[in-house]
């Protein structure tokens, strides 16, 4: 960047910069995330949201399925959330709806990331037919309208344990075109840039310029959009449980808290805010963090200058 | 443009004093503008020169009440007795267009493309008048688009920006800064994005603009060959102030400000003391966010001593103009090697010298590269090719440099990317040493390096990876790798405190450095140097010319070196070729074709060529080519430059004519000495 | 035009092609649709059970079943419905009923988009922008069934405190339908502003970023600096030069959210109980009535399709410099 520079004879431009500290562009990426507070502090609540859901329900005196002697308590000290009409303590089954939406939310970022990626990075590498063989599949799953291909796929999951992760699967499934699209374009865009050429020119295989050259270089993006990925899947999820066709009873999940208590906003309307509050919060956590993120990769900012 | 040195007699127009403009950065306010006063009187032309971060078009926007929001301005701007400064943006926008109008740099990006440009002209003649009702406004803006050289304007308005050239959307913001007959005319860079030729059309422009409307003009620009050509004063600019001003001939010919001195050093120059070294100016511009004490140049000044750092020069009078320099007295008479030493870059490599071979090391015969062009309709079947390459040979001896010159769309890239086998060609072949280049097999010994020194390396990496990374794929071990490009990177001359820095930390002329380091990684014998200059200051560039002239002479390298900048290559290369529409119309050595051109397409560029150097330009003849270069996709028949051929167009009978459409033209020696492309090629 | 108009209509239809093709296969291996009448106690006997599994064509091959569904599509036959409704009859006015709602959340979203968008890029950095920035970020973060919910819940308090039926929060009109024409049109509408506010609400959010970004990067561009060096008012630029061009992308971005906003109508309507498309939707996946549920996907995903092809027409005609092709 700019220098301040001395006469030192002995060598055109090879004078040492003003500056000496090398930033490495993990901790400039680190550094402008930190500026950005709410995305900072939607960082911190959010690893807060994790551990109290996966170690606080573990250590919570009531579990999500466990009958308590009381019906229909509103918060108290022994219930914070209240208890509904069966006895269930809200309180733990809000944790583990938490952790069923964490759970099933990050598995689906986490799918249809790596799955999007390798997808949209191969439909631009090849280029050709293959590319638009590969987007048209892509566009396909598009067309069709998410909640109605998630209903019908997750009608016929079993009730159980590994539920949640066909539920997944089933999101996965609608979300990674998504990342598909973004990738193929990052990917023809690099493709053509001259560093990629340059690496090309001193022998560079395909293997050495994806994975040295243009992965790193997409990272910021991805990483961006699998965040926001991971919000999308929340609601979506929720949305799935909501309409009965995602977690079922006797496992539960905060849309299906909301839609089970959804006749109790007037009367016992703890039952009705708390699972939507966590919804809400939750959300607003990872869009907030991925708001930071991208700024944070963004290193494109215009700086107005002459 | 009549070069009359109007004397201090004429009313001022327009003046700016002590203006300052701040902007907002990541780390604070840089001060992009730190007290520039000028003046501009009635009808004549004010030359801003400086490199690029002086400030002189945050001055411009400044006087235009344009300035981004968050900037930050101070000082005074007066309109004849008016305030422009502080007069908000309703006020402005009466003097904007009518009073002061602006021509910006990239006509690409100047114009709405959503709107025809009839219509945008037609606004601008609407926004002070607003009684014209939109067919006259019409009238008038086919009127005005006639006069900058639009042809068939009539036919012409309802088409939208993206139909016409550069050159020719350059004209048609020509033609709205003239829509309301403004006073001044302030033209940031308005040639810069164009070529050569093209820029000699566009300054043609601007002189009409300024014969009809009889507006003073401000002529903003890096390109001293430019102002030299068309400015009656001029202020050069230096860190965000004026550190020199004066008449034209003044500055250029008794420059009294070090850095003015070092500016005219660096440059290349078309016409004399070519084949001399450069002296270029060490070190980059400071950066403007946090206070200069003394003089912003002392850095990189060698006359500078104790006083220079720590107190700021006033503009005062020295012989007969205005400079900001303690010590400007010295500069008498001095020529710019007197006071640049020019240094010996340390070019510590030991390579092996490449073995001397029989004959060419390098030579393309009958290269031709067509890409398909496809239709829109239901099958989207190739409809045409587009010929960026037309059977193009060339040959380049051992330790020899072949300057490649052409204008855009001459495929000088293409051949380029042909070269490295980064494309295929449709047909012809590439040897190195009398064997065929194919794939990667010669990449050892055929290198390139990029035009965008920032774009072709990679962001991600640091300097030393990015030179060790050939080193490593070609199979050395990590370690022997680093060591090697350490010792690269000292040799162009970037030491071991930086080795570890990315791209983005660098400026533009050590990014070069390190692709050059880069590009020597695996010893190459040939060096394909496409357009290494172009994107970097003038000073840099002088730099990065000598560096390359140093690695020749320690390598015995040999350069193909591709530019459309005929100063440079003049000054670079041993034998020139000159390429039009992906044919080579000229080709020889450099002397006999910089000074005995024998296509009429050579002369018209050599001649377009703006020198810096007032009384030249006063008196020199341009040939003005007219239109643009045709489509590649449907090239003309036979010699494909007669469409835009002054002699095509002029002295030749019909029957001469019909061998020009007819007939493709060959390279063959007319008389000249070299071979030269042109049924009736010869001296002008 | 015509010819890319042809073009991107032949390429969509084997998209959907194999999209119903696959969601057929899909949708006929997610359970038994006799499941319910085999389970039925005392059981069914075995003649009944042959004869529905006949008219539900369980007793063919499932690519004959595909085939028989297509061409059936072209004859106006939907297929037979495990509930022995005539699912054509059924589907229209239930599609007129959701699409008239998903028009007019996206009218609702658009105009809430441009507001909220043009007055953050304008006064960018400034408390309204944050104040819309986070507004925006908490919709982006709310279900929209909760959202849904709540504001229900809301009405019925306005409701009850007034004593009248300000807001109908139960479903798509009223039951039964008033007469006459002005009754039948306030009828609808005092019904269907609750749900417009909640899809249009949850929708918005992201295409308000959209237009803050592009109007924010167009009012840097070169040509928006060189409209107003011509003098022209800040107004006339900024309505002119920097909104028109910032607008013209949002078409395809409102295109493609489309397929979302059905899938947002499903829920809105779930919650406020409309006959639309959401609940014959749900309904159809619970009997695993393939028929009904080939219908649904078939012709919202035909509706997306030709609305993106609109929205790509009407970009080209917007902005010249896109050649179709």
């Amino acid at each position: 960047m700019a220098e301040t520079t001395h006469p030192v004879p002995g060598g055109p431009g090879a004078q040492d910069s003003g500056d000496p500290v090398p930033v490495s562009r993990a901790r400039l990426v680190v550094r402008r995330f930190l500026r950005h507070r709410l995305a900072t502090v939607s960082l911190v609540l959010f690893v807060l949201l994790v551990l109290l859901a996966f170690v606080g329900g573990a250590l919570w005196h009531y579990g999500y399925d466990t009958f308590t002697p009381d019906n229909s308590q509103p918060p108290s000290a022994a219930h914070p959330f209240g208890t509904d009409a069966t006895g269930y303590d809200l309180f733990a089954q809000v944790l583990r709806g938490t952790q069923r939406s964490i759970e099933i939310a990050l598995f689906v970022a986490a799918a249809s990331g790596i799955f999007g990626s390798v997808w949209g990075a191969a439909a631009g590498l090849y280029g050709g037919r293959v590319d638009t063989l590969m987007m048209r599949v892509a566009d396909l799953v598009l067309i069709f309208p998410a909640i109605a291909v998630a209903a019908v796929l997750a009608n016929n999951v079993a009730t159980g344990g590994q539920g949640w992760l066909l539920i997944g699967v089933v999101l996965a499934a609608l979300t990674w075109p998504y990342v598909a699209r973004l990738v193929r374009g990052l990917v023809l865009s690099l493709r053509e840039r001259e560093f990629i050429a340059a690496a090309r020119t001193f022998g560079a295989g395909s293997w050495r310029i994806i994975f040295r050259h243009i992965l790193p270089n997409a990272m910021g993006t991805i990483v961006v959009a699998v965040t926001i990925i991971v919000a999308v899947a929340i609601l979506a999820e929720t949305a799935l449980s909501f309409i009965g066709f995602g977690v079922r009873a006797p496992d539960t999940s905060l849309g299906l808290l909301v839609s089970q208590n959804q006749s109790a906003v007037s009367t016992r309307p703890w039952l009705f805010y708390f699972p939507g509050l966590f919804i809400v919060v939750i959300a607003l956590c990872v869009n907030f963090i991925g708001d930071g993120l991208r700024d944070a990769f963004d290193n494109t900012r215009s700086r107005s200058r002459t | 443009m009549s070069p009359t040195t109007h004397q201090t007699t004429t009313a001022e127009v327009l003046s700016v004093r002590d203006l300052t403009v701040e902007f907002p950065d990541e780390r604070g306010r840089v001060q992009a503008v730190r007290g520039v006063s000028w003046s501009l009187r009635e009808g004549e032309v004010l030359g801003v020169v400086g490199e690029s971060g002086c400030g002189k078009s945050a001055t411009a926007l400044a006087v235009m009440g344009l300035l981004p929001p968050g900037a930050r301005m101070g000082g005074s701007v007066r309109f004849r007795d008016r305030e422009l400064a502080g007069l908000g943006d309703r006020g402005m926008s009466s003097v904007r267009g009518r009073s002061v109008a602006m021509v910006f740099q990239d006509p690409l990006s100047s114009l709405n493309p959503v709107y025809s440009v009839g219509f945008q002209v037609a606004e601008a003649v609407r926004a002070h008048h607003p009684g014209t009702s939109r067919d006259d406004a019409v009238e008038r803006a086919v009127h005005l688009l006639e006069l900058v050289g639009i042809p068939n304007a009539r036919d012409r308005v309802g088409d939208y920006p993206h139909e016409f050239s550069g050159g020719m959307r350059q004209r048609v913001v020509i033609a709205i800064a003239m829509a309301n007959d403004p006073d001044v005319i302030i033209a940031d860079e308005p040639t810069t994005a164009l070529d050569v030729t093209i820029q000699a059309q566009v300054l043609d422009a601007l002189r009409t603009a300024r014969a009809e409307t009889g507006a003073a003009a401000v002529l903003i620009t890096h390109d001293l060959g430019v102002v030299a050509g068309q400015a009656d004063r001029v202020v050069v600019m230096y860190a965000g102030k004026v550190v020199e001003s004066g008449t034209a001939d003044e500055v250029f010919y008794r420059p009294r400000m070090p850095y003015t001195l070092g500016l005219l050093g660096s440059l290349p120059r078309l016409d004399g003391r070519f084949g001399a070294r450069l002296t270029p100016i060490a070190g980059t511009p400071p950066a403007l966010d946090r206070p200069i004490p003394g003089c912003a140049f002392a850095p990189r000044c060698p006359l500078a001593r104790e006083r220079c750092l720590t107190e700021e020069p006033e503009l005062r009078e020295v012989d007969g103009h205005l400079t900001a320099c303690h010590f400007a007295e010295e500069l008498v008479d001095k020529r710019p090697e007197d006071v640049f030493v020019p240094v010996v870059a340390p070019v510590a490599l030991t390579a092996e010298r490449p073995v001397r071979t029989e004959g060419p090391l390098l030579r393309a015969t009958g290269l031709v590269k067509h890409y398909p062009v496809r239709g829109g309709g239901f099958f989207r079947r190739q409809v045409a090719e587009l010929h960026a390459v037309c059977d193009v040979s060339f040959s380049l001896s051992a330790g020899e440099t072949l300057g490649l010159v052409g204008e855009s769309g001459s495929g000088k890239s293409t051949i380029a990317k042909l070269l490295m086998s980064l494309e295929e060609p449709t047909a012809g072949r590439v040897e190195l040493d009398g064997a065929a280049v194919r794939g990667r097999k010669h990449a050892r010994d055929l290198q390139i390096v990029f035009q965008d020194p920032m774009g072709s390396l990679d962001p991600r990496m640091t300097a030393a990876d990015l030179v060790a990374e050939p080193l490593r794929i070609n199979g050395l071990a990590k370690q022997d790798a680093r060591t090697r490009a350490l010792e690269l990177l000292a040799s162009v001359g970037l030491g071991r405190g930086r080795s570890e820095r990315y791209p983005h930390e660098f400026s533009g002329g050590q990014r070069q450095r390190i692709g050059i380091a880069r590009a020597l990684a695996l010893r190459p014998r040939v060096l394909i140097l496409d357009e290494p200059v172009s994107a970097l200051d003038v000073s840099v560039q002088a730099d990065v010319i000598n560096l390359l002239e140093d690695l020749q002479d320690a390598l015995g390298l040999s350069y193909l070196f591709i530019a459309h900048d005929l100063s440079v290559v003049r000054h670079i290369a041993d034998r020139v070729a000159v390429l039009y529409l992906g044919r080579v119309v000229e080709v020889g050595e450099r002397d006999a074709v910089f000074d005995h051109p024998s296509h009429p397409y050579t002369q018209a560029l050599i001649s377009a060529v703006p020198l810096p150097d007032p009384r030249k330009e006063r008196v020199r003849e341009r040939i003005l080519l007219s239109g643009d270069v045709p489509s590649p996709v449907d090239p003309p028949s036979g010699c494909r430059f007669r469409t835009r051929c002054p002699r095509f167009l002029g002295a030749l009978t019909d029957a001469e004519r019909s061998l020009c459409v007819e007939e493709v033209p060959g390279l063959v020696e007319r008389g000249q000495g070299h071979p030269v492309a042109c049924h009736f090629g010869g001296p002008r | 035009m015509l010819a890319y108009v042809l073009r991107r209509l032949l390429h969509t239809i084997p998209i959907i092609l194999v999209g119903s093709f696959i969601t057929f296969v899909m949708v006929s291996a997610s359970g038994d649709p006799l499941g319910d009448l085999l389970a039925k106690q005392p059981p069914v006997s075995p003649a009944i059970l042959a004869a529905e599994r006949h008219r539900l064509r369980l007793d063919l091959p499932l690519l004959e079943q595909y085939w028989r569904w297509l061409t059936g599509i072209f004859r106006g036959d939907w297929g037979p419905s495990v509930t022995r409704v005539d699912i054509g009859h059924e589907i229209w006015p239930r599609l007129l009923v959701s699409v008239r709602l998903v028009v007019l959340a996206v009218l609702l979203a658009l105009l809430l988009a441009l507001v909220v968008g043009v007055i953050s890029a304008v006064r960018q950095y400034s408390w309204v922008d944050y104040l819309f920035t986070s507004a925006g970020f908490l919709l982006l973060s709310m279900p929209a069934f909760w959202l849904a919910i709540l504001l229900k819940q809301q009405a019925i308090d306005v409701n009850e405190a007034t004593g009248s039926t300000l807001f109908y929060t139960v479903g798509d009109a009223s039951i039964p339908p008033p007469t006459g024409f002005w009754p039948t049109v306030s009828d609808i509408a005092g019904h269907i502003v609750l749900p417009t506010i909640v899809l249009a609400l949850t929708t918005f959010a992201p295409w308000s970023r959209f237009v803050r970004s592009s109007m924010v990067e167009v009012q840097q561009s070169d040509y928006v600096r060189l409209a107003r060096a011509k003098g022209l008012p800040r107004r006339t630029v900024l309505v002119r030069h920097a909104l028109r061009t910032a607008l013209i992308p949002l078409t395809t971005v409102v295109a493609m959210d489309l397929a979302v906003l059905f899938s947002g109508a499903v829920i809105t309507e779930t919650v406020f109980q409309w006959r639309g498309m959401g609940s014959f939707l749900l309904s159809a996946v619970r009997d695993k009535d393939i028929y009904a549920v080939m219908a649904w996907l078939l012709l919202v995903s035909v509706i997306v399709v030709l609305f993106n092809l609109v929205a790509d027409l009407l970009y080209a005609v917007l902005d010249r410099r896109i050649r179709l092709g």
